[in-house]
């Protein structure tokens, strides 16, 4: 069902390389918890969690491939300095990109999108940069993750909007308005949902789910 | 010297049962037609038989002689001859070999009145507890320990306060303060043996606040405790359970606590009853070997309740039919109180010297509800005498954390079983807090 | 799990309470100012009752699936539906009543292990959520039975006392404060009530207000078992000549609550120290039903009595600046899910010291 990650070396009985990994255990929001904020933040609608989404998932993966070839070459202790820049300026691009081609969502984000320069997934690969991991490796794992976020963001905000505002709302594409409408639930939504509160309720569900699968895949010897 | 005192925390208020408790008179109990006699009744090493099969045996032979200083020998309380040996299952568990008895011959002592050759109470103490030793005299109470172990005094101790208890502490046991009326003149010069051996400098006379007729008894102790020179006073205690439970005991008389598992030998309070005072006096002053005491046989399952003065060795069925029978099926048959007895199994059980109580409870009365949850309600803290915390404590052993358990206070539980009692859950607490203990003891070893 | 069936050990005598009893108990003294909801509000209120219950049945059954335990006999689940169900109004949407059981159930209880295991009050969590998710449906009040003929009973005049007060003042500024005379004489009453204060006027020499003697009686619009004061007082006397519920918490709420609402009541309005209106906020927003009730629930409050104590004014504290500061009604629940959270810290501090016990 889940193709297996490139493999790292032998030697580094890593378990950080499965798809399947990646999107239980690994999974930076309902696993390791990283990114939260930002992630609980915007996902009371599911267009700014594709979108915020889709941003960390490009940083992410941009960081890390600028970050590959230079980073050997730096000092270890530099090395954090260097990628905080890289992301910064990924970050500022993203930011003036949603500005030109989406500014309802840019605003919507808000600060969230500028936030992705120091959001702790994206810099929490400082330290493996010119390590013996072989690139694509690397480079492998951390389009896992990313892939992570954003399907967590996702199925949060899915939930929350349901069953907040009764809607989902996605991308206006020709003649689709980009909100589909579920029935009852729009009349009288449970507006706690669309609240903090109601985020991490469905969170906390979402890990519980999470540990939950882990321990079975863990059983079954994955 | 008397004032109304109660537990310093929770306690609970028992009623006393309006059936099944005996009040009235002591009379005598039927003398067994068969006696066994186990080698361990009391605290310590087993004693060892020193009759064989077929051998004669007089009222008041030894049988079995002590091994050790901490053990004590058993006497036989009916004439006739040895028919065998036999392993029986004690009440608290524990099994020991005991010698079986078929009564055969004449009686020496039945009938005969005390002697009471008034051993020299100036005698030294050694030599009065070589005496008890002989003669096979613990302490009746929960702990049976030998008397020679109990009441020694370690040279350059001293010890402050004998306290003697003539209470009820617990439903249905109401043998105490009924003994200490019927006799108590024994009463008296057994304390005053009891000071001539331990020297206390003051003795606290503990009684029911209830008790009507415990100021003539207080008299006559009063009386023995001027002659030797030692302080009295009397303190009436609210009926509240556990007063009578030692450490919470010497709590309300002196003030004082004891830190858990201090060693008796440690401390410098003796607590001591009515029934081993009067045990002392006819060991000493009558010559006589223990081989009798004074049983509550009670319980809402029995038929006549009743205060007996039974033989050692007499089988616990023998005493039920002294009573009458069972009235309804009894749903159990207890040794010691209701509170903090331990089950019968068989009721051949012979009585045994550290028994003080056999109470036949009723369906009605015991507790079949099952366990459900915990709901934080606090009852069990609030009725605990030693203020811990019985709900939390059993969690973390549950869990088996049961250093946690140590840290919250487990060594300090009396195992009074007070908060089982009020749980509305009826989760088993008391037994989670022995198994508690017991892994801790155990694991130290 | 140490379980008793098997055993034989002391103690072999038991008090002879059981939890289940306890919590049927407390539903028996419940019912009297359920009834005279019913009574007061219609049908609608029966409904309202009997939806919260089944749907809080419903939801523990669901959790009993999940956890292979069946407990709908020991009446948790019961007493939480009806204690949702008397916290709103009788007009209420019976979706909410039904979200807010099943919730309290699931989510609240069943997610955190079932009974004895919740952290939070469900009843009041549920009641919470449902504030939260659809606060515009918990005003949908019905005005009582014994009201004046002919008045409205939409807005302003069908608003339950503390949302009419909030309406008329600036910012809300009078929530807590007294009332001015005009206010109040602007508010119905009924003749009953106003028979009663004159009673009490010639017969004992005091004067009263009769719109306090209607929110005594219950005879306002407002939640189904918060209006009835009286008939919550009388059951809860035999809650504590039980001593299933014990004086420590509710005393600490109550005079904490009152004290500062009197104090600082008028400060917001401008009226100065010591104008409060401890009585109009004693009598409304189902005070008296949270202070007997909802804060007695054993699980999720401390356990001894010191933190019970603790436990009372910390509830009081925030639900005085709830009131004064935010929402009408609400305020004495989310005190209570505020404190909820303390609990363990507050049994911790509670606890006796050992060394207290094992030095002397």
């Amino acid at each position: 069902m889940k193709p297996r990650g490139h493999k790292l070396q032998e030697s580094e009985k890593d378990e950080r390389t499965g798809l399947g990994t990646g999107l239980w255990k690994r999974n930076p929001i309902v696993g390791t918890a990283l990114g939260l904020c930002p992630a609980l933040a915007v996902s009371y609608r599911v267009d700014n969690a594709i979108a915020l989404g889709a941003a960390v998932f490009a940083i992410l993966l941009l960081t890390a491939a600028t970050m590959m070839p230079i980073g050997m070459q730096v000092p270890l202790r530099y090395r954090f300095m260097l990628q905080l820049v890289v992301s910064s300026a990924l970050a500022a691009v993203a930011e003036l990109l949603f500005q030109a081609y989406a500014p309802s969502v840019a605003s919507r984000l808000g600060i969230y999108v500028p936030i992705i320069a120091v959001n702790c997934l994206v810099l929490g690969g400082a330290e493996h940069f010119g390590s013996r991991s072989t690139w694509g490796g690397a480079l492998l794992q951390r389009l896992i993750e990313g892939l992570g976020f954003f399907v967590a963001l996702l199925v949060i905000s899915v939930v929350r909007e349901v069953l907040g505002s009764g809607t989902i709302t996605l991308f206006r594409m020709g003649t689709f308005d980009g909100v589909v409408h579920v029935g009852a639930l729009e009349s009288h939504p449970a507006s706690l949902f669309g609240y903090a509160a109601g985020a991490l309720i469905v969170l906390g569900y979402l890990q519980a789910l999470a540990e939950w699968v882990s321990r079975a895949r863990k059983e079954r010897g994955a | 010297m008397k004032s109304i005192a109660t537990l310093r925390n929770g306690g609970l208020t028992l009623r006393e049962p309006s059936t099944g408790t005996a009040s009235g008179p002591i009379r005598n109990a039927v003398i067994p037609s068969i006696g066994v006699f186990p080698l361990q009744q009391h605290s310590g090493v087993p004693a060892v038989a020193v009759v064989s099969v077929g051998d004669r045996v007089r009222e008041g032979m030894l049988i079995a002689k002590a091994t050790d200083t901490v053990s004590s020998p058993v006497h036989s309380s009916i004439p006739g001859v040895v028919s065998g040996f036999r392993t029986v299952r004690l009440p608290n568990g524990e099994r020991s070999e005991a010698i079986v008895v078929t009564l055969e011959g004449e009686f020496e002592r039945l009938g005969v009145s005390d002697p009471g050759t008034g051993h020299g109470k100036s005698a030294g103490r050694s030599e009065l507890l070589g005496r008890l030793l002989e003669l096979g005299v613990v302490s009746l109470d929960s702990n049976g320990i030998p008397l020679q172990v109990h009441w020694k005094v370690p040279r350059g101790k001293r010890v402050e306060t004998l306290i003697v208890s003539a209470l009820n502490d617990e439903p249905y046991v109401t043998v105490e303060r009924r003994l200490a009326v019927e006799r108590r003149a024994a009463f008296a010069e057994g304390l005053a043996y009891a000071a001539s051996i331990l020297k206390p400098r003051s003795i606290v006379f503990a009684e029911d606040a209830d008790d009507n007729e415990a100021n003539e008894v207080a008299g006559s102790l009063e009386e023995v405790a001027g002659r030797a020179g030692i302080a009295f006073s009397q303190v009436r205690i609210g009926p509240r359970y556990p007063r009578g439970e030692q450490r919470e005991l010497v709590r309300i008389t002196t003030g004082r606590t004891i830190p858990a598992g201090t060693p008796i030998t440690d401390l410098a309070v003796t607590v001591t009853n009515v029934s081993t005072l009067v045990a002392v006096r006819d060991a000493l002053s009558g010559g006589k070997p223990l081989i009798e005491r004074y049983i509550t046989v009670a319980g809402g399952a029995l038929m006549n309740p009743s205060l007996l003065r039974v033989r050692i060795g007499t089988r616990i069925r023998d005493l039920i039919d002294e009573c009458g029978g069972f009235r309804d099926v009894p749903d159990r048959v207890v040794v010691g109180g209701p509170l903090t007895g331990s089950i019968v199994y068989d009721l051949d059980t012979p009585v045994t010297k550290n028994m003080n109580a056999v109470i036949a409870l009723s369906k009605r009365e015991t507790d079949g509800e099952d366990r459900t949850p915990c709901i934080s309600c606090g009852r069990c803290l609030s009725v605990c005498p030693e203020g811990l915390n019985p709900s939390r404590i059993f969690k973390e052993i549950e869990h088996g954390h049961y250093e946690r358990a140590a840290a919250a206070g487990l060594m300090e539980c009396t195992e009074c079983g007070a908060c089982s009692f009020v749980c509305p859950s009826h989760i088993p607490l008391l037994y989670g807090l022995r198994q508690g203990k017991r892994r801790l003891t155990e694991g130290a070893k | 799990m140490i379980d008793r069936v098997s055993l034989y050990e002391a103690p072999h005598v038991h008090q002879g309470a059981t939890t289940r009893r306890i919590m049927w108990t407390v539903i028996a003294t419940l019912v009297p100012a359920g009834a005279w909801a019913v009574w007061i509000y219609g049908w609608r209120a029966l409904v309202v009752i009997l939806v919260s219950v089944a749907a809080a049945l419903l939801g523990e059954l669901i959790g009993n699936l999940l956890s292979r335990r069946f407990t709908l006999r020991d009446g948790s689940a019961v007493l939480s539906g009806l204690l949702i169900a008397y916290t709103l109004p009788a007009g209420v949407p019976l979706y909410v009543p039904i979200a807010a059981a099943l919730f309290a159930m699931l989510v609240i209880k069943a997610s955190f292990g079932g009974l004895g295991t919740n952290w939070m009050n469900p009843a009041v969590g549920g009641q919470v959520f449902a504030y939260f998710s659809w606060s515009g449906a918990l005003s949908a009040w019905v005005t009582p039975r014994f009201w004046p003929q002919g008045i409205a009973t939409g807005p302003p005049l069908g608003l339950s006392p503390l949302e009419y007060i909030a309406s008329h003042s600036v910012d809300g500024a009078h929530l807590a404060g007294k009332v001015s005379a005009a206010l109040l004489h602007s508010y119905p009453v009924s003749t009953a009530a106003e028979a009663i204060a004159s009673w009490i006027s010639d017969s004992l020499r005091l004067t009263i207000d009769p719109h306090f003697v209607d929110l005594f009686f219950g005879n306002v619009p407002g939640a189904l078992g918060g209006v009835s004061v009286l008939l919550l007082l009388l059951g809860s006397i035999h809650l504590f000549r039980r001593r299933i519920i014990t004086w420590q918490a509710p005393v600490a709420f109550l005079t904490s609550f009152l004290a500062l609402v009197w104090v600082f009541g008028g400060l917001p309005a401008n009226r100065g120290w010591f104008a409060g209106a401890p009585v109009l906020q004693l009598f409304s927003g189902a005070t008296v039903l949270a202070a007997l009730y909802l804060i007695s629930d054993p699980v999720t409050t401390p356990l001894a009595g010191r933190g019970m104590v603790i436990f009372g004014i910390g509830t009081g504290i925030f639900a005085f600046l709830i009131r004064v500061f935010g929402a009408a009604g609400e305020s004495v629940f989310m005190a209570i899910l505020l404190m909820n959270v303390a609990v363990p810290a507050i049994n911790r501090l509670t606890e006796k010291r050992l060394n207290e016990t094992a030095r002397s």
